[in-house]
């Protein structure tokens, strides 16, 4: 049986309505499909209400210092084990991208101006979000 | 590891608790935990991150015992109320933090798509307008986001 295009699952997954009627019908009634627009609109719903809306933090310097002590070690823990696929380190910024990061972050602050409270609530998460720095990259063996 | 990590478990320990002192005792505590049972660590069994969010919760869990056992009372801020902290860190804590830490490990433009996927309430076009990039690597993005996202939290959050 054919499946419903992943990008449109996607896309209506995040409330678009992408693809043809056909497309719907299909994400209804064929089990594979609805089941993994369950999964993906279940993602979004988690990343809207309750996810991702913040930059996470990290913990200051002496917390390391503290652990090293512990341990009697200077170096980072280390189960010994070959880095995973996806964990590699994050691309340094470019400055392609901190343009691209702050023309979003400009057009949320546009937008929410004209926007109802919930909806300005979502997009000052996103104002934030586009400014989150990135994680240090993953030494995660360094 | 701690570098790698160290942003997560400081993170969930900080949101649960509320109160940073006791946030970087977890932390503090979680690690030097992990690092002495790095042996028990399986990777059959699951990630790396799973496995220190197991730990942080552990230890958050401890942490509680204590406070309780010292007569003190923990509290931590939830919408500007103060309520008692609950026995463990909150599965939509952990999961909300696994997300935004995978979030933040997305290459710079997947990122911006899938923050405006998110919360701006732009279309997929919008977004391609707005940022300059093709429609097909849009659409592309979102997918393998959503996809990305979702198989970190099934490896390494709690409310799946």
């Amino acid at each position: 049986m054919s499946r419903t295009d992943p990008e449109i699952l996607a896309l209506r997954a995040l409330g678009e309505t992408a693809g043809s009627a056909g497309d719907a019908e299909h994400a209804g009634t064929c089990p594979y499909c609805r089941a993994e627009l369950a999964r993906l609109t279940e993602l979004v719903r988690l990343a809207r209400n309750e996810g991702a809306g913040e930059c996470l933090e990290t913990p200051p310097p002496q917390v390391w210092d503290r652990i090293a002590a512990a341990n009697g070690t200077s170096a980072p823990v280390v189960p010994r084990i070959r880095p995973r696929r996806g964990l590699r380190p994050a691309r340094p910024r470019g400055r392609l991208a901190t343009g691209l990061a702050g023309l979003a972050a400009g057009l949320i602050i546009g937008i929410a101006g004209t926007a109802g409270a919930e909806a300005r609530h979502r997009q000052h998460r996103a104002a934030v979000l586009t400014r989150c720095r990135p994680l240090p990259g993953g030494r995660l063996f360094g | 590891m701690y570098e790698r990590f160290g942003p997560l478990v400081y993170s969930i320990a900080l949101r649960s608790l509320g109160v940073r002192s006791d946030a970087e005792d977890v932390t503090q505590q979680a690690f030097v935990s992990a690092w002495r049972s790095r042996d028990t660590f399986d990777r059959r069994r699951g990630t790396l991150g799973g496995w220190l969010v197991t730990i942080t919760r552990n230890k958050f869990a401890d942490a509680l015992r204590e406070r309780h056992r010292d007569g003190r009372v923990l509290l931590h801020v939830a919408g500007g109320v103060a309520v008692a902290a609950p026995p463990a860190p909150p599965d939509r804590v952990v999961d909300k933090i696994v997300l935004a830490d995978e979030l933040a490990r997305l290459p710079e433009s997947q990122r911006l798509v899938m923050v405006l996927a998110f919360y701006s309430d732009l279309t997929h076009e919008k977004i391609a307008h707005v940022l300059g990039l093709p429609l097909g690597t849009v659409k592309s993005h979102i997918r393998r986001g959503l996809q990305r996202l979702r198989s970190r939290l099934e490896a390494d959050g709690v409310a799946h």
